[in-house]
């Protein structure tokens, strides 16, 4: 690839040119990090470029590919939100509690990928310990949205969202606790995957409630997420949630049709209990023709409403976030943004009576919604309730003052794929979330993959 | 003026949303404190939408679990590590001769 070339490439299109020895990660790396350089500093996707190491780690690839040792993720950029610890390079979590935190051990995913011959372009902004923003008292500003930069990018793993919307990465890795890696997804465009809890390590990645933190794959097309999960799931001693998990490759797998599957509409969620958007409606609905026309079973399904699984959510995190920062808090108050004080601080109140009655109420959530996977294989909603909003409009209290569709599945313990469903009339996209029972993961990306490609939603990239 | 909130939340005073703050250790500014008023009557609203007349049986189901038990038990010695540790050498030899 020369260096005029259009950077935009996917994590599958760069991966059989660089093992055809048609692409060059070196040329691929220089071209991105041009990109970051004319463009960022209007996106503010990064919170650290990493330049030099990832020249470095472009040149080693470009070596093995030479060798032809052949890897899937051989020379593919990526980039980690600043919450995943890395070696040597600081691991702020937008934060001015660790603005100087240099790790000197990498996460397991991060560590992962580095086997897998990925190139490390940065560390991605986030909200404030992912759960406080965006805000303008943070250290560094808030991710704007590639496909207008007045725009919010959904949060919290907003550098991720932005960067691969941007093209500044083919991949990133995101962090989901109760929508935080499916709401950048569908503002910014992209697919992003909440994975079963246990499939992918935790381990180096800073909590925000550790019952509910997951941490995923996010990319221009589930295919890619697909590709970044073979390297990043696996069971993981040190994180006491991981689990074993049948061994699989999810990139091939998703290629199977998905002719018959049964797949349940969850009305409810989109059209009474947080009522959308009349574009997100219309998305819907052809979202639902798509699905049809590929063959699956599609009828309406029932879940507990979206309040009750917010509800509980809301509460677990808050206390479980406070619990983790209360030391911190006491002493360095006014380092946190004023975003982080309203969503941990009533932490603070919370009685243990609450928590355990959260604790309680979530085995039921968990029970009523696998009773649905009875009838259906897996379970569709909007993922937002409009496009994203402006920067301006998004309010310190978002998340306690309304619910999020994303929510249900962290409580549920659920499987959950956002992919771009579609655009409204001023080109913004609407994501278009999928469910599946815990460990169905492959079956998620197996209809978004192809879902994006029987409704084309794949081929327009933001105009930068 | 009470909070007043739209769930079975009872209101908090000013006054008292302070004595609560004070109990849990935190010191706050009169902005931090307004924020924590709003923030405080959004979650406990959620707080209260969550049922809690359960029956005392069904407390079990989000009990600690440990994982399920390893295939070897800690702890559990290898025939052969018992086997020399008792001072039965001769029948070990005995077996190694015998896989020869």
């Amino acid at each position: 690839m020369k260096a005029d070339a259009p950077p935009y490439i996917t994590i599958a299109e760069a991966s059989r040119l660089i093992a055809a020895r048609k692409l060059s990660p070196v040329e691929l790396t220089q071209s991105l990090l041009a990109r970051i350089a004319r463009l960022d500093p209007e996106l503010n996707a990064f919170i650290t470029v990493t330049e030099a190491q990832a020249l470095a780690a472009a040149r080693s690839a470009e070596r093995a590919m030479r060798a032809r040792r052949r890897r899937p993720l051989l020379g593919i950029p990526v980039g980690y939100k600043d919450i995943f610890d890395t070696a040597g390079v600081r691991t702020t979590a937008n934060s001015r509690i660790l603005a100087e935190n240099v790790p000197n051990r990498d996460a397991a995913v991060v560590g992962r990928l580095q086997v897998a011959g990925t190139i490390m372009m940065g560390k991605l902004a986030t909200h404030e310990f992912a759960i406080g923003g965006p805000g303008l008292d943070l250290p560094w500003p808030p991710a704007r949205n590639p496909w207008d930069p007045r725009r919010f990018t959904g949060g919290s793993s907003s550098g991720p969202g932005a960067a691969v919307a941007a093209g500044f990465c083919l991949g990133a890795l995101g962090s989901d606790t109760g929508g935080s890696i499916r709401l950048p997804a569908a503002y910014c465009g992209i697919a992003g995957l909440k994975p079963s809890p246990g499939l992918i390590s935790r381990r180096g990645m800073i909590p925000v409630a550790p019952s509910l933190d997951t941490a995923g794959p996010m990319a221009w097309t589930a295919e890619d997420c697909a590709i970044l999960l073979d390297a990043v799931a696996g069971y993981d001693p040190d994180d006491p949630v991981s689990a074993p998990a049948p061994k699989v490759s999810y990139a091939r797998a998703i290629q199977a049709p998905v002719r018959g599957l049964r797949v349940g509409v969850v009305r409810h969620f989109y059209e009474r209990d947080v009522p959308v958007a009349p574009e997100v409606l219309k998305m819907m609905g052809s979202a639902l023709a798509v699905l049809n026309d590929l063959g699956c079973r599609v009828e309406e399904a029932h879940l507990p409403s979206v309040q009750e699984y917010n509800a509980v959510g809301r509460v677990l995190i808050t206390a479980e976030a406070y619990a983790l920062h209360e030391g911190t808090l006491k002493a360095r108050l006014s380092d946190y943004s004023r975003a982080f004080r309203i969503r941990v601080l009533p932490g603070a109140l919370l009685r243990a009576a609450d928590y355990i009655a959260a604790q309680r109420q979530r085995a039921e959530l968990v029970s009523a919604t696998q009773r649905a996977f009875d009838q259906f294989d897996l379970l569709i909603s909007a993922a937002s309730t409009g496009a994203a909003p402006m920067l301006t409009e998004v309010r310190a209290d978002e998340g306690l003052l309304r619910p999020f569709l994303t929510t249900p599945a962290n409580v549920a313990g659920l499987a959950a794929l956002v992919v771009c469903g579609g655009k409204n009339a001023a080109g913004l996209p609407l994501g278009l979330q999928i469910m599946g029972p815990a460990w169905s993961d492959m079956l998620v990306l197996r209809l978004g993959h192809h879902f994006e490609r029987a409704a084309g939603t794949r081929s327009e990239r933001p105009m930068l | 003026m009470p909070v007043r909130s739209a769930f079975s939340v009872p209101p908090v005073s000013p006054a008292e949303m302070e004595q609560m703050v004070a109990r849990a250790g935190l010191k706050l500014n009169p902005g931090q404190l307004a924020d924590l008023v709003l923030a405080w009557r959004q979650i406990a609203e959620l707080a209260a939408m969550i049922p809690r007349d359960r029956p005392l049986s069904g407390a079990t189901i989000y009990a600690f679990r440990l994982l399920p038990a390893p295939v070897k038990p800690a702890g559990t010695r290898t025939l052969v590590a018992a086997l020399k540790t008792t001072g039965r050498k001769r029948l070990l030899a005995k077996r190694q001769a015998r896989r020869r």
